[in-house]
């Protein structure tokens, strides 16, 4: 804020001594006429009144030029000439002699008001070249833009001390302006910036600015004595400067643009790429569909390759394929497309189909609809042909080479869209499915208890860990009377979401057969019968069910083809496995399961402990030893834990060890543990 | 894993190199397929290069059984190391399942019937 104040204050100050050196220089004008040498004091006083005249506009208008913003170079050359059209209008009437008809003293002030227009043109129109010069700037060239401002205060100063000054300063001085010169009008990077819209208009432009610079400079030439400003050769060194800047800037554009026209059709060619490119890019990262992106490709294409007619082909999915066309009949595009392909995959690749090559293949020659020329670049995307894009143009050779490249990035450019399309689907896709199993897990959750049911006489923990999101181990608890409750831990073969959907199927078999009041041994025949009728043959469970009778105090038991189950007797301070006798369920399919079912039964004594478990538990591998957790360890692990008070003590300690095998090992099968304490 | 297939003697020999885990399965699952379609149903399994094998392994010779059963051929394995073996112990397959100690064990059993 106080910056800018600052700037507006200088840009003010600026204008007010440079009108004041105006006021001033014309009051001594309008009563004395030129002031000479002979009359130091007066002279001395003009020669200040029009340097400040000049400097005090000078900077006024450096000042007001920066502050604006030109969106381009013909905003700024139109500047230029709008300022130069009041010069053309002072200038003309002088050059066809029309002001003698003026009164003698409003003669003085019309020479006045020409001093005016001509300082405020040559300041103008140096500032906004300046700005020109700025717009591809580099540092160093800002450096010598300074230092033409620098020479210009400078070039002020010496006029004053001029006649104290020996002559080879003086030819030193104007040397050294004219390399700074020279060098400022040859910077014309600009003129890259010019699109082919502005070009025509630029060109105007720049034709009515240097008209009326040569009017100007014929004038100057012409009519120095009679100017308002050239009291004498030298003070005019900073208008000589100045304006010799302008107008050569102004005449070096020109003819900058003009050696520019030929060369310009190539760089237009290379920007409607690059914009075409943009296009295509645009519409694939707006996720628009992948039709769109072939449309914008398509259009791309036939535009900056100018061809009259063409197709694109392209099988986006197994069901559709996309189809554009341009002055082609539609149904020919198939069979013609047939017949590329046969062409491009089996033979020499075609990519430029002139008239010669057509007759090599009369096929296509008959199918051209007399075009003379062709491009077909085959659409390829993971070495499989998706698709082709055709152009056709009326006049033989009509594609070189540019075309061809500029046409083969347009179709790699839209394949690419169409690639990240498909990551981008899968993605989701994969996203959409992760969702339903975290859905699927929050179901299984549902259906395992957290806790065991019937807990009067012995109390339980549990633990279920699934490998993945679901899994196919399991335990339940059901009441069968006051005195008995069942209990069943298992594992159904295989992983993932299979194992789990046969897992709710097995809880639903077990929910209704325990509510039949049957031995073990028929229920377990019974499950068998179920699950062998509804599992496909090369599933198969594993389970111990356990039926815990509190008022006997003893337990039965059948392992189906499970881990065995892990005795601790308290008494005797040992645990063991109870290996017994047992097959899977869903292995024999038959009446003769029943022979393989086996129920034992045991007393049990106060804080006796079972630990029922999944393979995932002793089958769990260091990852380093590759060792599995094992029977042994596990038992180890339970004698060393069960002296802790609560059982949730015990299950932590034992899970403690358990992880501490398996360290960071990620490939871990799904874990389950019971531990049952008997009052 | 490494499946390889040799008939000689009317007999079908299947050696497994390997882990058997859930993917190599459906190979071995394949192959089991062929050999019944050939009416090749007289199957000995050599397991004394199997190292591993997982619950989708064991479906593969499940359910087979009934299959081979019908057309009145089975399954004879030898050289199962301990690991293995224990695995089919744990879930009773040894008592439906004809397992031996090696080669000569297996003929000699797979003739007999």
């Amino acid at each position: 804020m106080t910056d800018k104040l600052q700037g507006t204050s200088i840009q003010i100050s600026s204008f007010l001594v440079g009108f004041a050196g105006f006021v001033c220089a014309a009051i001594t004008f309008g009563f004395y006429g030129k002031p000479t040498p002979a009359d130091a004091g007066l002279w001395y006083f003009y020669l200040l009144c029009i340097v400040s005249f000049f400097l005090g506009h000078l900077f006024f208008f450096r000042i007001w030029v920066n502050n604006r913003k030109y969106s381009s170079v013909n905003e700024i050359i139109r500047a230029v000439m709008v300022f130069s059209i009041p010069v053309a209008a002072v200038l003309v009437p002088e050059l066809f002699g029309l002001i003698k008809y003026l009164p003698e003293q409003t003669l003085a002030a019309y020479k006045i008001a020409e001093a005016y227009i001509f300082t405020l043109y040559i300041l103008v129109s140096l500032n906004l070249y300046m700005k020109l010069l700025m717009m591809r700037h580099s540092a160093s060239k800002f450096k010598f833009i300074e230092s033409f401002y620098v020479m210009l205060v400078v070039a002020s100063a010496y006029m004053l001390v001029r006649m104290h000054l020996p002559n080879w300063v003086t030819m030193g001085f104007y040397v050294c302006g004219a390399i700074v010169i020279a060098y400022l009008t040859t910077r014309l990077n600009w003129i890259s910036l010019i699109n082919r819209k502005q070009k025509a208009s630029l060109a105007l432009l720049l034709l009515v600015v240097n008209a009326i610079n040569s009017l100007l400079l014929y004038h100057y030439i012409g009519e120095r004595g009679s100017l308002m400003f050239s009291v004498y050769v030298l003070p005019e060194v900073i208008y000589m400067a100045a304006m010799g800047f302008s107008i050569v800037y102004a005449l070096m554009a020109l003819l900058a643009l003009l050696f520019y026209f030929p060369v310009s059709d190539i760089v237009d060619q290379q920007t409607r790429e690059l914009e075409g490119l943009m296009e295509i890019s645009e519409s694939a990262r707006q996720r628009e569909n992948v039709n769109h992106v072939f449309d914008r490709m398509f259009n791309a294409a036939m535009r900056d390759t100018d061809s009259y007619a063409g197709w694109l082909w392209f099988k986006a999915d197994e069901q559709d394929a996309i189809v554009k066309t341009k002055n082609v009949n539609l149904t020919q595009v198939n069979s013609f497309r047939e017949a590329l392909v046969n062409i491009i995959y089996n033979g020499p690749e075609v990519e430029m189909l002139d008239v010669p090559v057509l007759q090599a293949y009369p096929q296509l020659a008959a199918m051209s609809n007399g075009f003379r020329s062709m491009l077909a670049l085959p659409i390829v995307f993971d070495s499989t042909e998706l698709g082709m894009l055709c152009l056709f143009k009326n006049h033989e050779q009509g594609f070189d080479a540019h075309m061809t490249g500029m046409a083969k990035t347009y179709v790699n450019f839209a394949v690419n869209a169409y690639e990240n399309q498909q990551v981008l689907e899968e993605t989701l896709r994969n996203e959409h499915v992760l969702e339903e199993y975290k859905l699927a897990r929050q179901i299984q959750q549902r259906l395992i208890p957290a806790t065991l049911t019937g807990q009067n006489g012995w109390e339980a923990i549990t633990y279920l860990e699934p490998s993945k999101e679901v899994g196919g181990d399991f335990y339940d608890s059901f009441i069968l009377d006051e005195d008995r409750t069942a209990v069943i831990i298992g594992d159904v073969s295989g992983s993932g979401m299979p194992a789990a959907l046969h897992m709710a199927e097995i809880k639903g078999i077990f929910q209704s057969l325990t509510a039949f009041n049957l031995e073990p041994n028929e229920l377990i025949a019974r499950a068998n019968d179920a699950i062998s009728a509804c599992f496909e043959k090369n599933r198969f469970v594993t389970l111990i069910y356990l039926v815990i009778d509190k008022k006997e105090r003893k337990f039965t038991y059948i392992r189906a083809g499970h881990c065995p189950v892990l005795y601790y007797e308290n008494q005797r301070n040992e645990a063991h496995y109870v290996k017994d006798k047992g097959l899977g369920l869903g292995i024999l399919r038959s009446s003769t399961f029943k022979n393989y079912v086996h129920a034992y039964e045991r007393p049990y004594q106060q804080n006796d402990l079972l630990v029922l478990f999944s393979d995932g538990i002793d089958e769990a591998i260091d990852p380093r030893t590759k060792e599995a957790y094992g029977y042994e360890r596990l038992k180890d692990s339970l004698c060393e834990a069960q002296r802790h008070e609560t059982l949730d003590k015990v299950m932590k300690a034992m899970l403690a060890d358990i992880k501490r095998h398996v360290k960071d090992n990620r490939e871990l099968d799904d874990m389950t543990m019971i531990l049952l304490r008997f009052n | 894993m490494e499946i390889i297939e040799r008939f000689e003697d009317e007999i079908l020999t299947i050696l497994l190199r390997g882990e058997l885990d859930a993917k190599s399965s459906i190979d071995l699952d394949e192959t089991i397929k062929m050999a019944l379609a050939q009416e090749k149903t007289r199957i000995i399994i050599d397991c004394q290069h199997l190292s591993y094998i997982s619950s989708a392994g064991l479906g593969v010779f499940i359910s087979h059984l009934d299959d081979l059963k019908a057309y009145g051929g089975k399954f004879v394995f030898y050289g199962m190391n301990v690991t293995v073996y224990n695995v089919f112990e744990i879930l009773g397959l040894h008592t439906i399942m004809e397992i031996v100690r090696d080669r000569f064990e297996a003929q000699t059993l797979m003739n007999e019937s």
